[in-house]
This record gives C-alpha cells, sequence and structure tokens, in this order.
C-alpha cells in the first residue's frame, strides 16, 4: 500500500478540511448500521484514493467497523441474530466483569475497540495496527496460501485475504473461543469462520460486511455491516491497557448494559 | 493553545471512550457533584484517574476517585497531563460507583482557573 501517496492526499486535505486548529469538526450522525466514531469531521464524498496498480487506497487512520457494543446492530433491519440455545445460555450467564475488553485482552474480530487502527502491509503481507484493546496486530497472508490444516486457536485467528475488484476479503479461521463479540457477550465456539469484506466507498468511509459462521452457536451463517470512518489528521498512539486497568473490581452485574 | 479552546466542544462530541461498559461500572442513575483539592493524578491507560479530598459538613475528609477519558482522547483534543496539579481546588459531576465505593465516572470538571471541560465521557 501506498502510504507516501496517502499522506500526500491527506496532507493536502488538512487543511480544509478537519480537526482545524480554529473551528472544531462538524460531527458526524451514525452512517449507516452499526457504531461509528462521531469524533471525525463529515468529509465529502470524493472517491476513495487509489494506488499506481488501481486498488483502492485503504491506508490512513481509521476508527470504527465493527461491532462494540452491540453485533446486532450491524444487522439488516428486521433480522434477529440466530442463537442457539446453547449459545444463549452462555449468553445468559455471562458477567460483565467477565468481559475479555474489559479484562485488556484482545476483542477477536469483528469485534472492535473504540481506538484507531491502521493498515501497514509488507511483500505477501497484510497487517491491521490497533491503537486500543489491546495494542496489538492482525497479520493476514495475502501471498495465496491456504489456511493449516490445524491452526493454533488463537484471538485472531488465520487470516489470508484477496481482493474481489474494489473489496478486499479476509477469510480466518483458527479462533480460540474466549473473546466476545460485544459488551453484551455474544459468544462464539472454535468452530467460528469470518469472512470481511472491506470496500472503501468514499474518501472518508471503509464499510466492513461480515459474515459470521459458527455452527457451534449459530443456527446459520449471519451477515453483519459496520462502517469504519477515517480520521484524517489522526495518528497512532501508544496505548498499553494493563497499565492500571482498576475496572474490573468495580464492574458489577451481567454483560448486557452499554 | 488554541485547541484548547475548542477542547470542550470536541470532547462533547467524544463517544463513549471505554474498554468496558460503562454502566456496569457506574451508576448512570446517581449523578455526584463534588468539590475538593486534587491529591493525584494517574495520567495512565486505560483511563486516566485523578484523586480529590472533599470534605463533610462535619469536616471529615473522604478521598475520591475520578475516572477520566484515556489519555489519548484527551491528548488528541490538545490536554496534556499538566491539566491537573495537587493542590489544585477543583469541581467535579459524573456518575457514582455502583459497587459503592468512593469512585466516580467523570464528565465535567471545572479548573480551579474556572474553566470547564468533559474529563470523561457521558453516561450512556
Amino acid at each position: 500500500m501506498n502510504m507516501l501517496r496517502a499522506s500526500v492526499i491527506l496532507s493536502g486535505l488538512t487543511a480544509a478540511l478537519l480537526l482545524g486548529q480554529d473551528a472544531p469538526p462538524a460531527v458526524t450522525s451514525p452512517a449507516g448500521a452499526g457504531a461509528v466514531a462521531s469524533t471525525v469531521p463529515n468529509l465529502p464524498s470524493t472517491p476513495a484514493p487509489r494506488l499506481p496498480d488501481g486498488k483502492p487506497d485503504l491506508s490512513g487512520i481509521w476508527f470504527g467497523g465493527g461491532p462494540v457494543g452491540d453485533l446486532a446492530l450491524g444487522l439488516p433491519k428486521g433480522e434477529k441474530i440466530p442463537l442457539l440455545p446453547s449459545a444463549e445460555k452462555i449468553m445468559q450467564s455471562r458477567l460483565s466483569k467477565d468481559d475479555p475488553e474489559a479484562n485488556c485482552l484482545p476483542t477477536g474480530v469483528p469485534r472492535t475497540a473504540p481506538y484507531p487502527w491502521t493498515f501497514a502491509t509488507a511483500p505477501g503481507r497484510l497487517y491491521m495496527l490497533f491503537e486500543g484493546n489491546i495494542h496489538s496486530y492482525r497479520q493476514i497472508f495475502m501471498d495465496g496460501r491456504a489456511h493449516p490444516a490445524d491452526p493454533n486457536p488463537t484471538w485472531y485467528g488465520h487470516s489470508i485475504g484477496h481482493w474481489e475488484g474494489d473489496t478486499l476479503v479476509i477469510d480466518t479461521v483458527g479462533f480460540n473461543d474466549k473473546f466476545w463479540f460485544d459488551f453484551r457477550g455474544h459468544p462464539h465456539t472454535e468452530r467460528l469462520h469470518t469472512i470481511e469484506r472491506y470496500t472503501r466507498k468514499d474518501f472518508g468511509t471503509l464499510v466492513n460486511q461480515i459474515t459470521i459462521d459458527d455452527p457451534g452457536a449459530y443456527a446459520r451463517p449471519f451477515t453483519v455491516t459496520f462502517n469504519a470512518r477515517l480520521m484524517p489528521k489522526g495518528e497512532m498512539m501508544e496505548y498499553i491497557c494493563q497499565e492500571n486497568n482498576q475496572d474490573v473490581s468495580h464492574i458489577k452485574g451481567p454483560a448486557g448494559v452499554p | 493553545m488554541k485547541l484548547k479552546s475548542v477542547g470542550i466542544l470536541l470532547l462533547a462530541s467524544l463517544p463513549a471512550v471505554a474498554h468496558h461498559s460503562f454502566a456496569a461500572e457506574y451508576d448512570t442513575k446517581a449523578p455526584v457533584a463534588l468539590s475538593g483539592v486534587v491529591t493525584k493524578i494517574e495520567w495512565t491507560n486505560p483511563h486516566i484517574y485523578y484523586y480529590i479530598d472533599v470534605k463533610d459538613e462535619s469536616g471529615n475528609v473522604a478521598n475520591w476517585a475520578f475516572e477520566g477519558y484515556p489519555p489519548n482522547t484527551l491528548r488528541r483534543v490538545g490536554f496534556s497531563r499538566d491539566l491537573l496539579k495537587p493542590g489544585d481546588a477543583v469541581s467535579v459531576t459524573g456518575w457514582a460507583a455502583r459497587d459503592g465505593s468512593k469512585r466516580a465516572a467523570s464528565r465535567e470538571l471545572t479548573l480551579s482557573n474556572g474553566r470547564k471541560i468533559f474529563s470523561g465521557p457521558p453516561a450512556n
């Protein structure tokens, strides 16, 4: 990904667009389903920038793009999450204090933490770098390899990616069953398989359409959509959650409250 | 710093930036408004904390902990750890901890110079 080009584009727009020193940015209203940062200004619906090879340029600092409080917010209107009874039972038994994210553990996929993140590339690799919860990364193999037959169960799983037109498709298996999809505690099993489809709809919006397939917890595959918003003048900063996490010992009650 | 002059407006628009459920830790039906003297500041992740000694009508002093935004969130709108110093007289509004301890989520912080800022997110 051409970071230099992206930074030139961004700096060219910075003065006009955002987080100006003299005026607060306009506040966006949530665009589409799901959690969207209200911290970022409205950006013009100019087309997504492209790399010299014609692919959309996904570089930049993003905010959101996955569930935070409630996975169901990403569903099409009228749909319900097809929880199996066993998964519903797990969800109802969960306590808010046990949410891995509250304990400074990773969000897994597709949950996002309310902190900025960005893509970074190396030959045959794509990385997602997260500022918050936790200050970690996902590795996506873009070299055409397949998933291993027996991946170690991990928080972010084993990811392989490819382009379908203007959409980056990330296919992930090999998850552990430890992370929650949201504050409400939507569960999953190690059979979870996610397909994320990232499309930079316009300059400021990255749409993430996620298909969740987990026959251990859900009756059928279902798809949720969340938008990430660009923070055009944003920068990644250090965030070490474990530094002084006093919250857990004071959190009360069942999962489910926002 | 010009950014600081718009800080309150920017912070007013920030989402509840937290790595945990707000309402599971703080009682959104138990607003607090306390005044006192800053004793300690922890400019740390995942949240800042500042502690103030609050004197009641009988003269008894209790030390309250106020949770705020992460340092990065405050930095992005121009606030650094020199925002508060031990000895500063401040007033804070927010919501009390559900477990009854002397802790609260901070919202509006009135500094010793009278300036008001949002040091933490709104209750959801």
